[in-house]
């Protein structure tokens, strides 16, 4: 016998079942979708020599140059509550500048999930300004006026880069490859690795981390190399030609060039703690420095 | 495109550069008309007019505020370091501005100094080694400083530097702990260097790379107190 009053409650029953297992399944999706990563992909015209910016709290940012006027950014975010701004001037046409920021939209959002992992093609002749605060930072490839590079404690590392460099971090490594512009690194305890640089003019200063040279010097540049507890060691081919000015206070000096002693009036500096010469014709000048960190000069095998 | 398209795109560029050549001068008040009128027939250097006006305006409006205490501990480094601050001041007066506690009573301040003076003379026995600064560094490893720094030193400089590390102590527990660390690991790494630097320069005041060496912790002391004072603002 159908029972209307039995009906509506076994109704009601099957109701409140559907609908426990509507949420049973909805609370873990919502929690897959908020712990999910998002994904940003943008290309905007720009001109040959735009400049970016680029301001990131954690992850990986990888700057490339290439040859279109064009900036194409991906970004992968850890979380959805954490947004990659971009923004270009002018709005329309060809941008000048191009303002990358990270934001974290929900306070609650800390540690890893600030994360934004991005990759930039940007023209040949882009200027750089990036800090990345807590993540690492390779750049490739760069001929724009110059390229700014901040990190905490990650790495930055700087490839085929020809206008003014400047790289420094906190704890991070600094590794710079063939760069041809100005170029400065300064890091606190990170390790400084200078490779083949072309670069006239070039300074690095590591307070407790190791600085290495290894490439030839440029006539008529100066190279100026300091640490305060780390090591310094400079190889480079035996046809370098070098006027070498290196003074510890009381760490160790070891040279195997053969150096040309240098006429000069005698200073408080002059002690078993510097070596003064010309390697060659002295062509480059270099100044090495440390406070306890042992300094070595020697040919690359 | 026609050659006719090609000359008009020239001659903008021309105005273009005449415009850039003129903006600083028309922003200094000077007479230039072609500015305006270029402005108003090319949108992209009309909104960089707009901008800076915009800024002018702005700048003219914002409140008067003191520098940071880090850029006068950057001057004043930088200053000492060309060996062009040397600031005299009896060395009573170094201690006595070392003491808060005494900072309004002159007699206070020199029977205290007296009777520092006196209990040194009475206790320690008279070598290279305790003449000047006496250093410690507390379990923050922040360097506790009294007394004459070596020469080249500022000691406006060590205070403006132990301020700021007193405001980054205070904010400290509001940054994320990786960062935090990252900071407290290079503060770290200053600071022995700054200790190993003063018992040298103690030792060896003479020693003009040392004090460089001292005067460039400082500096870059201060460099990282302001990074990290600034991300924690953020």
């Amino acid at each position: 016998m159908y029972n209307p009053r039995m009906s509506f409650k076994t109704g009601q029953a099957a109701g409140r079942f559907l609908l426990g297992v509507a949420l049973m399944l909805l609370v873990p999706c919502s929690l897959l979708m908020a712990a999910s990563p998002t994904r940003l992909e943008k290309s905007l015209e720009t001109t040959a020599e735009p400049q970016i910016h680029f301001s990131n709290l954690r992850g990986v940012v990888i700057i490339r140059g290439w040859v279109k006027n064009q900036v194409h950014v991906i970004c992968v975010m850890a979380s959805p509550r954490v947004e990659v701004a971009v923004d270009p001037m002018p709005r329309t046409g060809q941008a000048e500048r191009i303002h990358l920021v990270t934001h974290v939209l929900d306070p609650l959002v800390t540690g890893a999930d600030e994360a934004a992992d991005c990759t930039l093609d940007v023209p040949l002749g882009a200027s750089l300004e990036i800090r990345n605060r807590q993540g690492s930072v390779q750049v490739e490839k760069l001929q724009g006026q110059h390229a700014w590079i901040e990190s905490g404690d990650a790495r930055i590392s700087a490839t085929d880069v020809t206008g003014h460099l400047t790289a420094r971090s906190l704890g991070g490594d600094i590794e710079l490859t063939r760069p041809t512009g100005r170029t400065e690194a300064f890091t606190i305890t990170g390790n400084i690795r200078l490779l083949e640089p072309g670069s006239k003019n070039l300074r690095a200063n590591s307070n407790s981390g190791k600085i290495t040279f290894q490439g030839d010097f440029i006539p008529a540049g100066e190279y100026v190399l300091s640490t305060y507890s780390g090591d310094i060691e400079v190889l480079c081919p035996p046809s370098a030609s070098f006027e070498l000015n290196a003074k510890t206070v009381k760490g160790t000096l070891e040279n195997t060039f053969s150096l040309k002693r240098r006429r000069h009036a005698p200073s408080p500096l002059d002690s078993a703690n510097s070596l003064f010469g010309t390697y060659n014709t002295g062509d480059a000048t270099v100044e090495l420095t440390s406070f306890s960190g042992k300094i070595r000069v020697r040919p690359q095998p | 495109m026609t050659e006719h398209d090609d000359k008009l795109r020239e001659t903008g560029r021309a105005q273009c550069r005449q415009f850039d050549r003129d903006l600083s001068a028309y922003l200094e008040g000077e007479e230039k008309a072609g500015v305006l009128t270029h402005a108003r027939e090319c949108p992209f250097c009309a909104v960089v007019l707009a901008d800076l006006e915009q800024i002018r305006f702005s700048s003219h409006h914002l409140p008067l505020v003191d520098p940071p205490a880090r850029v006068w501990a950057n001057v004043r480094a930088t200053l000492a370091e060309e060996g062009i601050l040397h600031e005299q001041v009896p060395a009573w007066q170094r201690w006595y501005h070392r003491l808060p506690l005494f900072a309004e009573s002159v007699p206070v301040g020199a029977l205290a100094a007296l009777a520092v003076l006196a209990i040194a003379l009475l206790t320690s026995p008279i070598s290279p080694d305790n003449q000047g600064t006496a250093a410690s560094v507390s379990a923050d490893q922040q360097i506790v400083t009294a007394g004459i720094w070596p020469a080249g030193i500022d000691s406006g400089m060590t205070r403006t530097v132990e301020e700021m590390q007193e405001a980054f102590r205070g904010r400290q527990s509001s940054m994320e702990p990786s960062l935090r660390e990252t900071y407290r690991k290079s503060l770290a790494s200053l600071d022995a260097s700054i200790e190993d630097c003063i018992k040298h320069c103690r030792r060896e005041p003479c020693d003009a790379l040392a004090r460089q060496y001292l005067a460039r912790a400082y500096q870059s002391k201060a460099d990282v107190l302001a990074s990290a004072l600034d991300s924690s603002d953020h």
